[in-house]
């Protein structure tokens, strides 16, 4: 009787097994930074953004990151995801500690000093903590054909910070996810 | 026959159906989560932020060593006797046999250090003897916070005491680091000395001081009041220089009705700037009278790294200020010259005085303040 009952259960247990299999073998590593399949890709340079260190009050660094598609279809929703690899009051402090704002430029980002400039009009796309309690949606972006989203990514300690924030270091991993159309909701985990 | 194999056949189908849809959810659910992991496009890197380890800001520091040169002649060691191990003493009230809990000495500290900074290690400095070679005394200490008294901890105990000094003088470090654990605290600490004597009679106090040791920096901190209860009734004595408190450092002679080279007071600010540390602004502050009334008191001074001058502020003929009331004067004085970590850490100020009576001065403040930031 007993084995009667095991044999009875073994397709449906053989089946998810199998589904279980092959799901974990496509599905994207955690770290792997693009999609791999011929499909829709979003892509954003550069992967790495040089360090943003020695920050005192008040301070802010800029880095560019351009952001493009690959394949055919378009996105229905892009989302801005960061995780703190290291954490640290700098991103545990969500009043003082760092901000994030994201704005994009119609054309490339140009070096101005210390900072960048955008010859054209500039959208905010969003302006946060830098590390949210949830994924951002980034309604204010779309990409359309080859056209790059020329993003500029400005991290700031508030001029309020405190002592406490000093000699402190988090490093970030940050994301963009793009939900192909006819996916109206995140469910991937970057 | 176990109870299982008596369930009748339509239980054994339920249980069999159950496990069934049971594999089916879970191989949905994994399956979901595959599916999206195929459907959502990812990109994005990494990215490493990090703050100076000292933000910018003034911190203030004032003298504890004092050369004392106001009658013309060989400077007097008038320096806190109980911040130096430099053969002078400070003698308390007398002591019981019995530790008690009402008699202690309280001495409070603020190194002046940058908030928020983890200390690594605390240390507090106590060297004593009982007041007599025949005497045995002992103490136990309690950290405390200043500014509410409130208990930190606790070393050693009226049972095992700290240490004990069977005549001849102790030098005792008491490890204070498991309560003394950022700057924050060490900024407002106060440390509470119990203390017995053999037969009833004061201690001899030689040094009374913490060191703290930060990630940036080593640093001393002086006692900038001590209240003296060893009978069980306070008596509060107040480091001059550190405050507009009232409180200050009369001179030991009097000053001529003439500026002049030998007559003079020295004050060593307590400084203690990380190596690396970027000096943005340099101030002292100074606040004097004619500790007599009806006399004029007038000032000027010279900075030195150690004993090389790098700086004049006023002079015999074009004082930095004088005084002709009973109140006190505060002058604050830019030093500019003092702009690099070696220098700000062997700083001398060399006040030279002059008094229309020929009288003492009264000097209430005496303050370094530095801006300065760590990257």
């Amino acid at each position: 009787m007993p084995t009667r009952r095991s044999l009875a259960a073994l397709p449906a247990l053989l089946l998810s097994g199998a589904v279980l299999v092959v799901g974990s073998a496509a599905a994207p590593r955690k770290d792997e930074r693009a999609e791999r399949r011929p499909g829709l890709r979003l892509i954003a340079k550069p992967r790495k953004l040089a360090p943003a260190v020695k920050l005192a009050p008040g301070d802010r660094v800029e880095r560019r990151v351009e952001l493009s598609k690959r394949g055919p279809g378009r996105f229905a929703a892009i989302y801005f995801v960061a995780r703190a690899r290291t954490s640290s009051t700098l991103d545990a402090d969500r009043l003082n500690g760092l901000h994030v704002t994201l704005r994009r430029c119609k054309k490339k980002w140009r070096r101005r000093g210390a900072g960048y400039r955008c010859a054209h009009s500039v959208t905010l796309v969003t302006t946060r903590p830098l590390i949210g309690r949830r994924r951002l949606r980034l309604s204010e972006l779309r990409l359309r054909g080859a056209r790059r989203a020329h993003l500029l990514l400005v991290i700031s300690l508030p001029a309020t910070a405190g002592t406490a924030l000093a000699g402190q270091r988090t490093s970030v991993t940050y994301s963009f996810v793009g939900v192909p159309r006819g996916r109206r909701r995140l469910q991937h985990r970057p | 026959m176990s109870p299982a194999r008596r369930l009748p056949d339509l239980s054994r189908r339920g249980v069999r159906w159950g496990a069934v849809a049971g594999a089916i959810a879970a191989a949905f659910v994994t399956t979901s989560i595959a599916l999206a992991g195929f459907s959502s496009a990812v990109t994005g890197g990494g990215m490493t932020v990090a703050s100076k380890r000292i933000f910018a800001g003034v911190r203030s520091v004032s003298a504890w060593d004092i050369r004392d040169a106001s009658g013309g002649g060989a400077e007097t060691n008038n320096s806190d006797a109980l911040s130096f191990a430099d053969g002078v003493t400070a003698t308390t009230k007398n002591w019981s046999t019995a530790f008690s809990a009402t008699r202690f000495d309280d001495f409070d500290y603020n190194p002046g250090q940058p908030a928020g900074i983890a200390v690594s290690s605390a240390t507090f400095n106590f060297t004593f003897a009982p007041s007599r070679a025949q005497d045995t005394a002992c103490f136990y200490v309690e950290v405390r916070r200043a500014s509410t008294n409130a208990l930190l901890g606790t070393h050693g105990s009226s049972g095992v005491p700290s240490a004990c000094a069977n005549g001849a003088q102790v030098a005792a470090a008491v490890n204070i680091s498991s309560e003394v654990t950022s700057t924050d605290i060490a900024n407002d600490l106060r440390i509470r000395v119990y203390a017995n004597n053999s037969t009833n009679r004061p201690i001899r106090i030689e040094l009374a001081s913490v060191t703290l040791t930060t990630p940036n920096v080593t640093a001393t901190a002086f006692e900038k009041r001590w209240d003296d209860e060893a009978n069980a009734a306070a008596a509060v004595t107040l480091w001059p220089l550190v405050a507009t408190d009232g409180t200050a450092y009369t001179s030991a002679a009097n000053f001529a009705t003439t500026f002049s080279t030998t007559r003079y007071l020295k004050f060593t600010p307590n400084e203690a700037i990380p190596t690396g540390a970027t000096i943005s602004s340099a101030q002292v502050e100074f606040a004097y009278k004619s500790n007599t009334a009806g006399n004029t008191m007038c000032w000027y001074f010279e900075v030195y790294n150690g004993a090389t001058l790098i700086g004049t502020h006023g002079s015999s003929a074009a004082p930095v200020s004088c005084n002709a009331t009973t109140a006190y004067v505060t002058d604050l004085v830019s030093v500019p010259e003092v702009n690099t970590v070696a220098e700000a850490n062997a700083v001398v100020l060399k006040v030279y005085m002059r008094n229309s009576g020929s009288r003492k001065a009264s000097v209430e403040l005496v303050q370094l303040d530095l801006g300065y930031y760590l990257d």
